[in-house]
């Protein structure tokens, strides 16, 4: 996969700024459109056709009224996974809910981890670890620190197999 | 913090803006542009439009997400950002379907910083114009909040940051193998409440610039970013005023006193 990405080192956007001011320029590589081209995890791949399938679903997919998915929650599923997986973190299931959301879920190596996306700044959490006995029910928003430490434990155990 | 809030007489304050993030607007399409501006046009009479910004959160807790990972799904063009600028080019309202600004900038030097006070009520009272448009047609949900301070700072060589930023020293010495240019420097503070709880984040961006004549400058930049500290304006006005006070303190604090002499402080 191939990403574009277009790097601005001037002030934060939301400025009115000055037609007067120059900034110094830095050297070319850092302040033009930078073309990527790494590997990208697994579960990176398989989770954006999840997304792009769930996104292709037309209203009432589930025969019960469910309207379509909104793609800024897909957006919103991606940008959460980014940030708590690992490069070898298991592949979640995804799937879409019947309000409108999307669930990123594990069932694997004595873990229950469902994540029901809402939006970028909310999502509801459930996790079991039936070794431990740990049980977390909540919802995240600003603070993702419980969401990465579930991944941490769930990656640790699906490397060890 | 019970001290009172530095102040300057003459800050080298050259910009200011508020802004306040929701969630998108679904019925904002095109046409609520000119509508909107209908309600601003005596005042803001001058229009423009720009590419929009991108939304931003805070969080805490999760890995930085490498760029190369992020992406967006679109299938139509995206919606602009609209500038409503007053006569003199002072004032400006943004307006996107899913932000809001409202900046304050110094057009010529003899121009008094108006105070925080002032921009803050015309931060409340503009906003408010624009959520009663909205709310005409759907509920305006506030997600996060921004206050920026822009500050130019002259200085008679690039090299000699340590007259201005405490955090740079005149022991960075090398000239004896290659003269230093300019010097750049971004730093980023998490802010929590008193219980440990997360509020956001103070960026501090330090940049070399050079005015007309090529006078250089260090622009230094202050900006709090968070959500808001309670529903609604009210929760949207609590977090600009703590921004506002962090933003306010650190200057006072990452700067010379020398320069606070220049700059004239009050308090």
């Amino acid at each position: 996969m191939t990403v574009a990405l277009a790097v601005d080192n001037t002030l934060s956007p939301g400025h009115f700024g000055q037609d007067d001011i120059d900034f110094t320029k830095l050297p070319k590589s850092r302040n033009t459109v930078v073309s990527l081209s790494k590997r990208v995890p697994a579960w990176h791949k398989a989770s954006v056709t999840a997304l792009y399938n769930i996104l292709s679903l037309e209203s009432n997919w589930d025969t019960y009224g469910a309207a379509r998915i909104n793609p800024k929650v897909a957006e919103a599923v991606t940008d959460l996974l980014t940030s708590i997986m690992q490069a070898d973190s298991p592949t979640p299931q995804i799937v879409p809910s019947s309000n409108g959301n999307i669930q990123a879920e594990w069932h694997c190596h004595n873990i229950d981890l469902e994540i029901e996306v809402e939006s970028k700044i909310s999502s509801h959490v459930y996790y079991y670890d039936h070794l431990s006995k740990e049980e977390w029910d909540g919802v995240i928003s600003q603070d993702l620190a419980p969401l990465v430490e579930f991944i941490n434990i769930l990656t640790r155990r699906y490397k060890q197999v | 913090m019970t001290d009172p809030i530095p102040s300057f007489q003459k800050p080298p304050l050259n910009e200011v803006f508020l802004s306040v993030q929701f969630e998108e607007l679904k019925k904002f399409d095109i046409t609520s542009y000119g509508k909107v501006w209908q309600r601003y046009k005596d005042r803001f009479p001058v229009v423009e439009q720009y590419m929009p910004v991108m939304e931003q959160f805070e969080k805490i807790g999760g890995r930085r997400s490498p760029p190369e990972l992020s992406f967006s799904m679109e299938n139509t063009a995206p919606m602009p950002r609209a500038w409503f600028i007053t006569e003199d080019s002072c004032e400006l309202i943004q307006i996107q379907p899913n932000r809001f600004f409202r900046n304050w900038r110094r057009n010529n030097p003899e121009e008094t910083y108006p105070r925080y006070d002032h921009i803050r009520e015309a931060f409340v009272s503009d906003f408010k114009v624009f959520e009663s448009f909205v709310t005409e047609m759907e509920t305006l949900k506030p997600n996060q909040c921004e206050i920026s301070y822009i500050n130019h700072i002259e200085i008679g060589n690039h090299k000699d940051l340590e007259d201005i930023f405490i955090g740079w020293s005149e022991g960075y010495d090398v000239k004896d193998l290659a003269d230093v240019e300019d010097i750049r420097c971004s730093v980023r503070h998490i802010i929590k409440d008193n219980n440990g709880k997360f509020l956001g984040r103070l960026y501090i961006s330090i940049q070399p610039a050079f005015r007309q004549e090529n006078k250089p400058i260090y622009v230094v930049e202050l900006t709090v970013r968070g959500m808001p500290l309670g529903e609604g304006a009210k929760g949207v006005m609590e977090f600009m005023d703590m921004g506002r006070e962090k933003i306010v303190r650190t200057f006072a604090k990452i700067t010379k006193t020398e320069m606070h002499l220049e700059w004239a402080r009050e308090i």
